[in-house]
């Protein structure tokens, strides 16, 4: 399916408003993009949602969640101190597509998204010419912040693809998808103070009677749904259909966000209960910023959260096996990432919140390159923005001057330990203004410095090693003043250096 | 037919369409400008256009089937309970219905359980809406209230209507080329 691309008929125009209103009119004057000559790698990235590092055997986990992607790390890079950018899915996936820390790219709030300057900025322009561009965000969220990009896509799968129960609006409109989705969806029939009066009751009661109607054979649980949109959908369904693509990968950079493992858990029947065992992971002190919730709600969500895991690694491995079947390990890049992970300790379960504790930051990343047949373990600490560079100079295009990123060690960066990166989470203020309740994390080296500020009355610090308290269970801002202190220092200085523009003079 | 003759004129159906749209345009514009300063952020001009030619276009059909409401109880109904007073008491229906879903709507989630028990209680409240709606014959200054205001809003019809067209034409445009 072509798209349009209105920015450069806008530029012959001179950028009339016309034409953004009457896209269709206008695509005439178009041309697709990525017209392939000599075949290149494809590159397909694998991103799940809320999927912690910390909950998956690959990265030694005690329960078995995941033998397919440690069948997968075999053959693969594994990096094990992949930070997300942010702690859900709207600043997370803006900072994997554009490279740059939320602080940049200013899609901080649910359902914000990325700033007018930073849109042009993104993976699908960063690739390569030759690459034939295919996106399926199947988390409406994250189709949000990609339809920003429709420009630079050639192929478009609207989240509803292989659902089981949609009741998304804006994919009756064909022609018009993205602003239908943005208008109808993301506004006119969203479930929070919907523009719609009338129709709006109409259309949740028709919605509530069919999920109420959906049989959840094979779910015990229910059938998997998207949390906040109204859309069903069966893993089987969702893994059969992203193997339907395989024979149309030629010389294509794909990005598929996957909704699951994200809220509500629903395992399918054979790893319902899997995991009732004697694990019991550590508990740690409840946080002042948590919902205190209690350790039994805590320990039955994470088992439901791990057997949901081992449900999605089970289909990853029957497309894994048609990646072999048809070659295409052979010839491909295949990425295994999150957006952010999720948490299920200091008394909260969740990712929405202001603690950026590793259950939330550390993600997974398993890079499989063309024919590779060994693995190779990475331990210096990398970031989802280091995503765009890498994936633009693997493509044989240039490294973008803007990017906020580095290239990845093993695929033409180095491992660097005393480099510093960060996770950034700022809901609760405006995209417009400065950053003033914020928390954000830095990571450099062996340690971890977490900095809060906006929510009490005075800023507050913690510090972790990370390589002698894995867990995060000792706060040594107090003990250890000199390296908190030169931490300190580099995290406001980049910190308030990125939110100066913002800041009220 | 006695059907026909029971379908109110123009100049009857207009006060009460005016009820319909000041109320579902303005909860629909309140909603709109709730959100356009964070558009204005990462939207162009265009953009938030076309947002808003949806948002009228979906406007439009709603106050469109609100108001089939009265003229189908009008057709329906013997002429003395509903068409000898189509203005005041069609009014009164709409402005009470939408209230309702207003309310409703606040109740909302589609994460959250379905409001089933706002469900249920639903018929009762539409059946003291209906009481309401007859019993005003027997206040005389509220029906010639409803008459005055519903008679003003008619000249926010001379706004709605054409940006409604003109945003329907634009919808058309965009999904059909």
């Amino acid at each position: 399916m072509s798209r349009i691309d209105r920015r450069s008929f806008l530029k012959m125009l001179g950028g009339a408003a016309p034409a953004i209103l009457f896209p269709q009119i206008v695509s005439l004057a178009d041309k697709t993009l990525g017209q392939s000559g000599s075949e290149q790698p494809n590159v397909i990235i694998l991103l799940f949602d809320a999927m912690s590092a910390r909950n998956l055997s690959v990265y030694g986990y005690p329960r078995p969640t995941t033998p397919n992607l440690e069948r997968f790390a075999e053959r693969s890079i594994v990096y094990h101190s992949h930070y997300a950018s942010a702690n859900f899915t709207i600043p997370a996936t803006s900072s994997l597509l554009t490279g740059t820390y939320p602080w940049t790219h200013r899609a901080i709030n649910h359902r914000g998204m990325v700033r007018q300057d930073v849109v042009d900025k993104n993976i699908f322009r960063s690739v390569g010419s030759g690459y034939s561009r295919l996106a399926f965000p199947q988390n409406v969220w994250s189709d949000l912040i990609v339809s920003q990009f429709a420009n630079d896509i050639d192929t478009f799968l609207p989240s509803s693809t292989y659902a089981t129960l949609d009741y998304l609006k804006g994919e009756s409109f064909s022609n018009d998808e993205n602003m239908a989705v943005r208008s109808l969806d993301d506004f006119v029939f969203k479930e929070h103070e919907q523009a719609s009066i009338f129709l709006a009751p109409l259309l949740s009661a028709m919605y509530f009677r069919d999920a109420a109607r959906l049989s959840s054979d094979g779910y015990p649980r229910g059938v998997p749904n998207n949390e906040n949109y109204p859309l069903y959908f069966r893993l089987e369904d969702l893994f059969d259909g992203l193997a339907s693509l395989v024979p149309d990968l030629k010389s294509t950079f794909a990005y598929f966000h996957l909704y699951p493992p994200h809220a509500p858990y629903r395992a399918a029947s054979r790893f319902d209960r899997k995991f009732i065992d004697n694990f019991h992971p550590l508990r740690k002190p409840v946080h002042r910023f948590s919902s205190h919730s209690s350790n039994s709600r805590l320990e039955s969500a994470r088992r439901f959260y791990d057997e949901y895991v081992a449900s999605i690694d089970w289909e990853i491995g029957n497309l894994f096996d048609v990646f072999e079947k048809e070659g295409v390990f052979e010839n491909s890049y295949v990425i295994v990432t999150a957006d952010h992970g999720e948490m299920f300790e200091r008394g909260e379960v969740a990712h929405t919140t202001p603690l950026l504790y590793a259950p939330v930051t550390n993600i997974p990343l398993l890079i499989s390159t063309p024919g590779q047949k060994n693995r190779q373990d990475v331990y210096a600490p990398t970031n989802a923005v280091d995503l765009l560079p890498t994936i633009a100079q693997l493509t044989g295009g240039s490294m973008p001057d803007w990017a906020e990123g580095d290239l990845l060690p093993g695929l033409g960066g180095l491992e660097d330990f005393e480099r510093s990166t960060f996770s950034v989470e700022a809901k609760r203020v405006s995209a417009f203004g400065s950053l003033h309740i914020a928390t954000v994390s830095m990571y450099k080296g062996t340690h971890k410095l977490i900095y809060y500020t906006g929510y009490e009355g005075t800023d507050s610090f913690e510090l972790y090693n990370l390589e002698s308290d894995v867990e995060e269970m000792e706060d040594l801002y107090p003990a250890q003043p000199a390296i908190a202190k030169k931490l300190k220092e580099e995290l406001l200085e980049t910190f308030l250096d990125a939110d100066k523009p913002y800041r009220k003079k | 037919m006695n059907f026909v003759r029971k379908f109110p004129k123009l100049e009857q159906i207009a006060p009460v369409y005016a009820v319909a749209v000041v109320m579902i345009y303005a909860w629909s514009l309140s909603r709109f400008f709730w959100r356009f300063p964070s558009w204005l952020y990462y939207s162009s001009a265009g953009e938030i256009a076309v947002i808003f030619a949806y948002m009228m276009v979906v406007n439009l059909i709603e106050s469109v089937l609100v108001l089939l409401v009265p003229i189908f109880m009008s057709v329906i109904l013997p002429k003395r309970w509903f068409y000898e007073k189509f203005v005041t008491k069609g009014a009164l229906l709409t402005a009470l219905s939408l209230g309702y879903l207003m309310y409703f709507d606040n109740h909302l989630h589609y994460q959250n359980p379905f409001p089933l028990e706002l469900v249920y209680r639903t018929p009762f409240i539409l059946a003291g809406i209906l009481i309401t709606v007859f019993l005003v014959d027997w206040i005389g200054v509220l029906d010639k209230i409803l008459t005055e205001l519903s008679d003003r809003l008619i000249v926010f019809l001379y706004i709605s209507i054409p940006v409604s067209l003109i945003s329907l034409l634009v919808i058309l445009v965009r999904n059909i080329f």
